[in-house]
Order: C-alpha cells, then structure tokens, then sequence
C-alpha cells in the first residue's frame, strides 16, 4: 500500500515538474487541422450544429421546417457565445464533434480560415447582398446574417440625469458617465469585438486620436468604472438601463449605455408593442458591419447534411425571416427589416461604417486583444 | 479417573509496544471444571482471554488445547455483544453452526432459553432486554454449539449484587449440565466462589508487570 | 493476494481482501490524478512554464490577485456568518424534545445538495426589484436605501452584492453547522452541565461557555465552519449570479477554460488557467488538511445517553427556541418558495408597464423541450441514470477507501491512513473545471470515440462524490465496536457472514446517507461535466437549467421554464434527502 502511494506521487510530482520529451512537446505543437489528418467520428445520420444562442423560441421553427423537409435529425450543441464556438472548434479540430458551425462573425472568422477549421460548403446561393460579401467572399464560409454593431444609450436615463448625448467617444470618458458604461468582452462576445475593430478604426482618425490612442481610450474608459462582461447577454440584459433586462431576474442596471446593434432599438420596439427609450449612438467610425457566417466544419461526419442546411439557411424563402429568427437583418439583396411594432422605425441605419478588412483583423486581432487586456485589466 | 486438560497455559508473555502486560503465566484447565481468575481490574485478564480465544497474537510461551473432541471455543463479552438488527432468536441462532429446518432451530432455541429463564423471549426485541437478561441470551448463543471450553469476561460485572449471584449460580449449573469447561475472570471473590470449581489467583499463576 | 485463473479460455483475476483494497485505492488515485495531471502537462507544454513558473507568475496574470483577494474575503465570510447564523439554530434544535425533528432536519439539509444555480435563481428572486427583500427595504441587488446609504458612507463597491453572496452561501452551509452540532449536543449527557453549575468555574453562563461549551462544540463549530469555506472558496454559480462584478479563482478559470490548452492559440487563456488553478489547488490541499484533523478530533465520543433521553431532560423547546428554529426553516424555504412561484409566473410588458400574469406555460416549455434544449422528462432521466450509476461506482469504492483508511490507522501506519485520507478528498481540492479539461484533453487527443460514450460523464461525478462518501462512512467506522466482529469470528460464522452481521449491519444507516449524498450531488451537479457537455450530448437537469438561464431573456417564458426545471430538481433532491434521514442515527458524526 505504501509502495503504490510512493509511485504514484512520484509520478505526479514528475508530471507536475514539466518533464517531457522534446518528442512530446513537439507532437502537440504538430497537432493542427491544416497539417495532420483529422479524425471523423462515426455518422449516425444526425446534424450536429455548433453554436451559440441562435436558436430559441421563434426560431425553433426554422429548425423543424429543415426536419420536415429533409428528415435529417438535428442537434445543437450549445456554446456561450460567438467566441466560445472558436475555443470549441479549436479545441477539438483534431476530432471534432460537430459538423457545421453557425455564428461566427467576420472578427472570428480569419482566425478559423487560418487554422483550416473549415471546407468547402460547394454552395452557390443568389441574391446575396453585397454588405455581406465585401469581407469575405470564399468558399469556405457563407454568410447568414448581418448587422451594425454600434453603441446603444437610454434616452430616458440621460434626459433624467441631465446628460447629454456623446458627440466624440472621449465624452465617455468624462466623470459624468462613471459607472455608467457596459462593454462585452471582446475576447468572448462577438459585439464586443466588433466594438473593438470598430474603436481601432475610429482611433486612425486624426482629430479623435488627439487624445490618445485606442489603448488609452481603453484605459480612461477602465478608469472611468466601465462595467466588462463576458457576454452581450450579460452587459445588455443585466446593466443597461434601456433595454428589455429591466424585467428580467438578475437586473442590476446602472450603464446608460452598451454595446449593441444599431437595429437594438427597433428589436425593443418589436417585442414591446412599438415602444423603447433605446436609441443608437451615431457617431461616425464608431461602428463595425458585422456578417455572420456558417460553415462545414473540416472533419464533419455529415457533410452532405450541413452543406443541405447551409443551402436552406440562405435560401431566400428562409433567410428574409432573419429579423424575426435572429433579430439580425437578412443577407438577401432587397430584404428589410419589417414594418411590425415599430421594428424597422425605432431601428438606426449608420452612415459611416468601419473599412477593416479581414487581412487587417486576422494579422492584428491577436494584438488588439492583448493591448486591451492590458489597457482594461 | 484422572480427567484430561482442555487446556494448558504454559509459560504465557504479553507485552504491548513497549508495555509488558503479563510474562510466565501458566495453568490448566480439566474436561468439565469451571476455573476461576481472580485479579485486580487492568492486570491482564481480558487480555489473556483474548488469547487463547485467538483474537491476540502469542509473543511468549504457548497454549495447548486437547485434539480430542470439540475444538471450538465460546466467549462471552463483558458487554453483550447483541445485534441490534436481530431479535433474541436471531441472536442466539447465530451459534448454531449445524444446519437444520427453521422448526428444528426454533425449538432447540426456545429450549435453551427456557433453561436460563427466558422461554417466551424468543421474538423480543434485544435493546428491550435488561442487563442480565441480555447476557443470559449471550451465554445461551456460546453454548448452543457443544464448545470445549467457554471463555466468561467478567460477564455480569454490570449487574446489581443479587443478579449476579443469581446468573453465576445458573451458569454453574448449564455448565456442569453439558459438561463444558470454563475459565471466569472476575474480580469478585464472591461471585468467583459462586461458580467456580477451584479459584485461581492472578498473582499466583503469572509474573505481573509493576 | 491476487489469483489469475484460466477458465476456458477467459481469464479471471480473483482478488483477496489485500488485494482488493490495493486494486480500489490504485483506481481512485490513478482516476483522480489522471485528469488533472494530463491537464497541468498539456498546459505546462502550451504556456512552456513550470509549475513553480506557474505558481510564481500568479500575480501577472490578468485578474488573479483581484480574484484571489475576493475568494478569500467572501470565503471567509461566509464561513463566518454560516456559523452566526446556523449555531443558534443548532442549538435550539439539539436542545429540546421538537416534535417531528426528523422533517425538519431533512429539510434544513435540502439546500446543501440544491444546485447552487437554481440557488442562484431563488436568490436572485428574492433580492430583485420588487422582490421580498427590497419591499422591507433592504435593496441588495440595486442598492437603494439603508444599503445604498451604507455603500456611499463606506465606500465600498456594491456591498449588497456581497451581502448576498454570503447570505447565500450561509444558506447553501447551514446544514454543515446543525448536522456537527447536533449529535454531539443532543447526545451529551445534561449531568456535566448541571454538574459545571454548582461549580466555581461553571456558576455564570459566561463561565459555562468557556468551561464547557466551547472545549466541546469548538471542534465541531470549527469543522463546519472549515468545510463552509471550503465550499465557498470553490463557488461559481452564486458569483456569477450574484457579485457578477467580482470574480473567484474558479469563475475567473470559468471563463478561460474552453480556450485553454490548444498550442498556440489563446496562450493567456493557457497561463491563467495553470497559475490560478494550482494556487487553488495548494490552497484547497491546506484547507482539507485542516478540516481532517478537526473532524479526527470532533468525531471522538463524548457521551453515552441516548438522543431521546437527552431531549426528554430538556423537554419541549422554549418560545425562544421554536423562533430561532422557526427563522431557520422560513430563511432555508424562501428561495425554493421563491423559486416555485416564478415558474408559475410571466412577465407581459408593453407601454402600459409590467404585468405578471399566472401561466402554466413554463411548465408546459420545461417538459417538452426544443431542438436547443433537451426536455425535462428526458433529462430527468438522464441524470437519475447517471445518478444511479455514479452511486453504484462511488459508494462501493468510497466504502473500501473508508475501510482501507481505517484499517491502516487500526494497524498502526498513521501516516499511511493521513495520507490516503487526504488524498480521498482530492478531488475537492482540484478545479472540476480541470478534471474536465483533463478528459476533454486526453479524450480528444487519443480517444475521440469517447464522446460518443453515454456514461462519460459519471466519471467526474464520481470523482466529486467519493469524497463524501469517505466522509460519511469513515466517522461510521470509528463508532464500530471490533467486539462484533470478534463475536462472528468465535461464533465460527464466514467471513461473508461475520462482515455482514459484523459490519455491514452497523453500517446501513450510514451507508444510507452516503448514496443519498452521492444520489443528490450527482443530480444537481454541473460544474465538472460543462467542459465535456460541448463536444457531446449529456445533457441533465442541471445543464438544462444553466442552458435556459444562459438564454436572452426577451422571450419571457424563458423564466418561469428554467424555474419549472429548477422546482422538479429541488422537489428529487428533497425526497432523496428525506430518504436518508429517516436512516441517520443520532450519533452519526459525519456531518452530513
């Protein structure tokens, strides 16, 4: 009995201590999708989706009708965000589980395209809007879906407090808004790092980086009691005051302002019978077009399935439902918003978005990400 | 006719880590005789006992027992050792070693009860009987077998003065009944007069350790 | 001893008891360290640290001494305030002859094995605008008022959040405080207080207390009291929920765990989660040291009067007493009764404001499910298999590790019986997030098919259960009287029947409790299996909950079916819970 213990603590202060072989450590450095063959796990005829929290309510139908009309079985697996199906896709990329993505947006894909995460989807669809192809525009990845990311704010709170509507995201970093800002993570929400992209740009302007720089907007912001969560769900349904989280359980409140989509206001007004006091923030430079995308993962047991689903999913019929499936505008040339509760009223279009391209983000996300960290942390 | 030892203690030593318990401790026991130990509480009589029951290991001298006839031993606990998840029959049933029909144990036990006073017992509950009553069921279970010798650790030390005369005068009797050897350690000079058939002294038959 | 047979053709390896045991503890040790040890090297190879680099770089990583800070704080909290809070009311309940003590007991023990997220949920309710709380004016969540006032005099950043917090975690570990607390004061014989009172040094209360109570109830206050920050140290739904602006070391690895250990990408995701776990791990370790030696010395017999007895001599309890008690019960049923009336309830919001309206719609939604979340009858059932199945593998192998532990103490090897006594609660000192890092890394890496494996997920609920069940069984052998076993033995009864009669009669009660333990914990369970429940499809009601509570809320019937969900876990973990202590004896000392 003393033996056995002896050897096995032995063997655990050994792995503790770091000693492995040069062997070792190159096999796993080696261990990537582009360079090693993947493992595909065994069909079992069902689809396996990886994503976040596309799917719930409303569009449990769009799921069915594919049921329906194809009689392949579906299942979710469920991740908390956009930057969790990444994490996801990386981490099992040598034998994944799943075997189409669906969620990652244009600030998360160049890092799946460069690790080879993903196939051909052999799918042409027509009609497509040109907002949704300009970042990218291959065979690996469609889009589904597209928004504005920008900043939302509660007209009613800053009325109430005397505050005035932000003409320069420097405003923000005023005492008047301590406390009263909440960001996504943009290491994990997608909005969050479409901000990001979007706050690199607008800092490239001269007359903004007066100041400072992107990081030290970062770091007054920081200073200033700016509210960092995880998620959009988090930051939107839990701090800001002008959005739907108010009568949820969990709400705390306090940020008069979030990260969000300009269509946010109108999505409030569908939901609330045509009311909202949410309202976008129009400051040029300061949002980011986002896309969606979907994608056979490399490595997919059911191809054939997900190429079927990628092809449903933008296929005009379904796709024109993206406002009422995904509150997000659809990707098919002439589609809106509709006009149902104020929906396409209350929602903001923006003049001037971001021109990052997806070379710019895929060479300097990593970057951004390690420079906001320092700056907010 | 000179009757044969059961048992025979030769030159017996017990230490305890560094402890010497007891060392050249030596006696007999006939066929049939009922010995006494008579010592004062913590001078090793337990521990002897456990000995020759077995439960202790021998670091010095020996213990012999006769290879004739049964082999078994029977031991009674200072505190009885009842189970709480059986009754009284359960109990004494546990010292049948034979196997036989349900009837056949049934009676045999409600006999034996019946000879230490406790026919009808036989469905109680065993945390419902009293101190004497609860080791006369444990004296009933170590004999039910036949064994050679029967092993009494100060079996009725908890009892009131009138109970213990009492239950060491009918254990005397069952015994010399069966013809069962016994060794009794007590620290009563009176009980072990009561139901021994010679006394035995704890100074006489060792080397104590002071 | 070990035998290998050849019976046509299939081999067969019959263990003697020795043999056993040394198989038993080999498995639990090699299963606990396995996971974990494959973690530390993969992280160890993408961060190219070492542990003491791992360990030394804790405070440049981003948010780790933050999170450590606040960890220890609320830790200690909350152990704090759970023996204020839980002490009186252990008290009154030890004292007196109550009627129906059992019920009551059991129901004062539900919130222990509640998950901690429909904990959350009941808290969140409770301390919400409009809630209980803040219509007697005590605003936690929004801090307004007599809070909000005492944030501003202060300082200090959001106390009401803390305040729940340990408010809650009082609650989770109240029923640590009464179930160390009660045996021992409602078995203690009332002669040595009465006895102490005509004495110089026990004639004022105050005397009483420093003669007598404390030297008595110390080891046990202190127990529970070590085991509370234990549990509160490792929390993560309670935070996440309830302080979302603070960050534990286990919420804080929560949210770099499913980017950590994958060769160069998110390297930092790797660093945080090495440094931050192995300073949790070594804490922990230090923790559970403490508390093995405090139990060793509290689980030593006091007295021999039977519980019944006792409580006849003090008689039925006191006004004061049944208010104390009467606080407890009504503090312990609010967030389940909270709980159970939001899953009746919908919000409907429009210009006109908020109105609630009763619905069975949430009942409706929990039952059937989606295509994005499983229904609740058939993740009911998956978890009452894995449930099941985790209490067929844990109680047997924490019952040998119990037995073996005691066995080497009985035998002399102290040290031998420390060392795997320690080892056995290992599993509580390391992250459950890195026991599923380690079998999602070792899993993908050589066995992918493993995915594909309905019961993988009871091996960390396995993990997490055997513990308690050493916990429980082990105090159960001490109480055991070796004469017993020695009767069977003299009475020539067979090793099976000498074990049965001997020990295993002795043990049921106990043994009772732990597979209930082990029943409930792996029903509520959540934390250890997340990591794996991406790359698979276990979903059990737990995971469902999370998944529904993870959701966007605007689809308000999202609520109201989580809590339905939440109300069906707590409505199977309470009838599992009484179960067992219709079986627990006064004198169990396990704690449990």
């Amino acid at each position: 009995m003393k033996s056995i213990l002896s050897v096995l603590c032995m063997l655990l202060c050994a792995s503790l201590s770091g000693c492995l072989t040069a062997e070792q450590l190159a096999d796993i450095e080696n261990e990537n999708a582009c360079e090693s063959t993947v493992q595909v796990r065994d069909s079992d005829g069902t689809l396996k989706i990886l994503t976040y929290d596309i799917f719930q309510g409303y569009s449990n139908e769009l799921i069915e009708q594919f049921i329906n009309q194809t009689g392949i079985q579906v299942e979710i697996i469920r991740t908390d965000d956009a930057g969790g199906i990444l994490d996801q896709m990386m981490l099992t990329q040598m034998a994944p589980q799943a075997d189409l993505m669906l969620g990652l947006d244009n600030t998360y894909l160049p890092t799946a395209l460069k690790n080879c995460l993903l196939v051909e989807h052999n799918i042409t669809p027509e009609n497509l809007t040109q907002s949704s192809r300009d970042f990218y525009d291959g065979d690996l990845a469609l889009p589904f879906d597209e928004g504005d990311v920008c900043l939302n704010y509660d007209e009613d709170a800053l009325q109430t407090s005397n505050m005035s509507v932000p003409t320069s995201l420097w405003n923000l970093t005023e005492p008047e808004w301590n406390g009263k800002l909440a960001f996504p993570s943009p290491i994990t929400s997608s909005p969050g790092r479409a901000f990001l992209v979007a706050t690199y740009d607008y800092f490239t302007e001269e007359t903004n980086s007066e100041r400072g720089n992107m990081s030290a907007w970062w770091q007054a912001i920081a200073d200033n009691g700016a509210i960092f969560t995880s998620g959009w769900t988090e930051s939107y349904t839990t701090y800001y005051t002008g959005g739907y989280g108010e009568y949820t359980e969990g709400y705390i409140g306090g940020a008069y302002m979030t990260v969000s989509y300009c269509h946010s206001p109108g999505v409030e007004a569908y939901f609330a019978e045509n009311y909202t006091h949410s309202t976008s923030l129009m400051l040029p430079k300061s949002s980011f077009h986002q896309v969606e995308y979907t994608g056979v993962i490399h490595g997919a047991a059911e191809i054939d399935a997900a190429r079927q689903f990628i092809e449903y999913l933008t296929s005009p019929e379904v796709n024109v439902n993206m406002p009422e499936y995904n509150s997000m505008y659809s990707v098919i040339e002439g589609s809106d918003l509709p006009e149902t509760n104020g929906y396409r009223y209350h929602s903001d279009t923006i003049n001037t978005a971001t021109s990052i391209t997806d070379d710019i983000i895929e060479q300097n996300m990593e970057q951004w990400l390690l420079d906001w960290q320092d700056a907010t942390q | 006719m000179k009757k044969k030892c059961v048992l025979d203690v030769i030159e017996l030593g017990k230490r305890f880590a560094d402890v010497k318990v007891f060392e050249r401790l030596s006696f007999n026991v006939k066929d049939g005789e009922i010995v006494a130990l008579l010592g004062p509480s913590g001078c090793g009589k337990s521990t002897l006992l456990r000995m020759i029951a077995g439960l202790e290991t021998i670091e010095d001298g020996e213990i012999v027992r006769s290879k004739e006839g049964r082999q078994s031993i029977g031991y009674v606990f200072q505190k009885p050792i009842l189970y709480p998840h059986l009754d009284v029959e359960g109990n004494v049933a546990l010292g049948l070693e034979s196997k036989m029909s349900r009837k056949e144990r049934k009676q045999i036990i409600q006999d034996e009860l019946r000879l230490v006073g406790l026919g009808g017992f036989s469905s109680r509950k065993v945390e419902k009987l009293s101190g004497g009553e609860a080791q006369r069921v444990a004296v009933v279970r170590a004999l039910l077998n036949q064994p050679s010798l029967l092993l009494l650790d100060e079996p009725f030390s908890a009892l009131d003065i009138a109970s213990r005369r009492k239950i060491a005068q009918d254990t005397r009797v069952i015994l010399h009944s069966k013809n069962i050897a016994a060794i009794h350690v007590t620290h009563d000079p009176e009980e072990a007069e009561t139901i021994a058939d010679r006394v035995l002294l704890w100074s006489e038959i060792t080397h104590s350790n002071e | 001893m070990i035998g290998v047979f050849d019976v046509s053709s299939t081999t067969v390896v019959v263990l003697g008891e020795r043999g056993l045991r040394s198989f038993v503890v080999a498995l639990f040790i090699l299963g606990a360290t396995i996971p974990f040890a494959y973690a530390i090297l993969r992280l160890n190879q993408v961060t190219k640290w070492t542990a003491l680099d791992a360990v030394l770089r804790f405070p440049s990583v981003n948010g780790a001494t933050e999170a450590l800070q606040f960890t220890l704080f609320e830790a200690l909290a909350s152990a704090l305030l759970t023996i204020v809070i839980g002490l009186p009311v252990a008290w009154c309940l030890s004292r007196y002859r109550w009627r129906r003590v059992r019920i009551v007991r059991a129901f004062l023990a539900v919130p222990f094995v509640t998950p901690a997220i429909v904990a959350a949920m009941g808290f969140l309710s409770l301390i919400r605008d409009g809630g209980l709380l803040s219509k007697i004016g005590i605003d936690l969540r929004l801090e307004t008022g007599i809070v909000g006032t005492f944030a501003e005099l202060s300082g200090w950043n959001h106390p009401g959040h803390f305040f729940a917090l340990i408010l809650a975690h009082a609650w989770f570990n109240l029923s640590l405080m009464i179930r160390f607390i009660e045996p021992t004061l409602s078995t203690l014989d009332p002669a040595w207080e009465e006895q102490l009172s005509v004495l110089p040094s026990g004639k004022s209360k105050m005397k009483r207390l420093r003669t007598l109570w404390v030297p008595i109830l110390g080891p046990a206050v202190l127990c529970a009291g070590a085991l509370s920050f234990l549990f509160s140290f490792t929390s993560f739904a309670l935070v996440k929920w309830l302080t979302p602006k603070n960050n534990t070391l286990e919420s804080l690895m929560a949210e770099a765990g499913s980017s950590a250990g994958i060769a160069g990408y998110r390297v930092d995701s790797s660093e945080l989660i090495y440094s931050v776990a192995l300073i949790q791990f070594f804490i922990l370790l230090l923790t559970l040291a403490i508390t093995g030696s405090l139990q060793k010395r509290y689980t030593r017999r006091l007295s021999l009067l039977s519980e019944q007895g006792v409580r006849e001599h003090h008689g039925p309890p006191t006004y004061k007493a049944k208010f104390v008690v009467g606080l407890g019960l009504v503090f312990t049923a609010l967030p389940f009764l909270s709980t159970l009336t939001s899953s009746f309830q919908i919000r409907a919001v429009s210009e006109r404001g908020v109105q609630t309206e009763w619905t069975l719609e949430g009942w409706k939604k929990a039952w059937t499910g989606d295509l994005s979340t499983m229904g609740v009858n058939e993740a009911m059932l998956n978890s009452v298999i894995y449930a099941f199945a985790t209490l067929l593998i844990a109680l047997p192998l924490g019952w040998i590790l119990a037995s073996t532990i005691h066995k080497l103490d009985k035998r002399g090897w102290k040290k031998s019986s420390r060392c795997l006594d320690l080892f056995c609660m290992l599993p509580l000192a390391i992250s459950a997030l890195m026991v599923g890092l380690g079998v999602l890394l070792g899993g993908l890496r050589w066995y992918p098919q493993m995915f594909n494996w309905f019961f993988l997920p009871v091996y960390p609920h396995v993990l997490l259960t055997v513990p308690f069940v050493v916990r429980v069984m082990l105090p159960a052998y001490a109480t055991l009287d070796p004469r017993y076993t020695e009767q069977c033995q003299l009475l020539n009864m067979s090793p099976v029947r000498t074990w049965y009669h001997g020990t295993l009669m002795f043990l049921r009660g106990p043994a009772v409790v732990a597979g209930s333990l082990t029943l409930a914990f792996s029903l509520g369970e959540f934390g250890a299996s997340w990591l794996l429940v991406r790359s698979g499809s276990w979903d059990t009601l737990s995971i469902v909950i999370d998944q529904l509570m993870g959701r966007p809320m605007f689809d308000p019937s999202i609520y109201p079916t989580a809590m339905a969900a939440s109300t069906m876990l707590m409505l199977l973990t309470f009838g599992l819970f009484f179960l067992a202590e219709r079986f627990r004896e006064s004198s169990d000392r396990s704690g449990f």
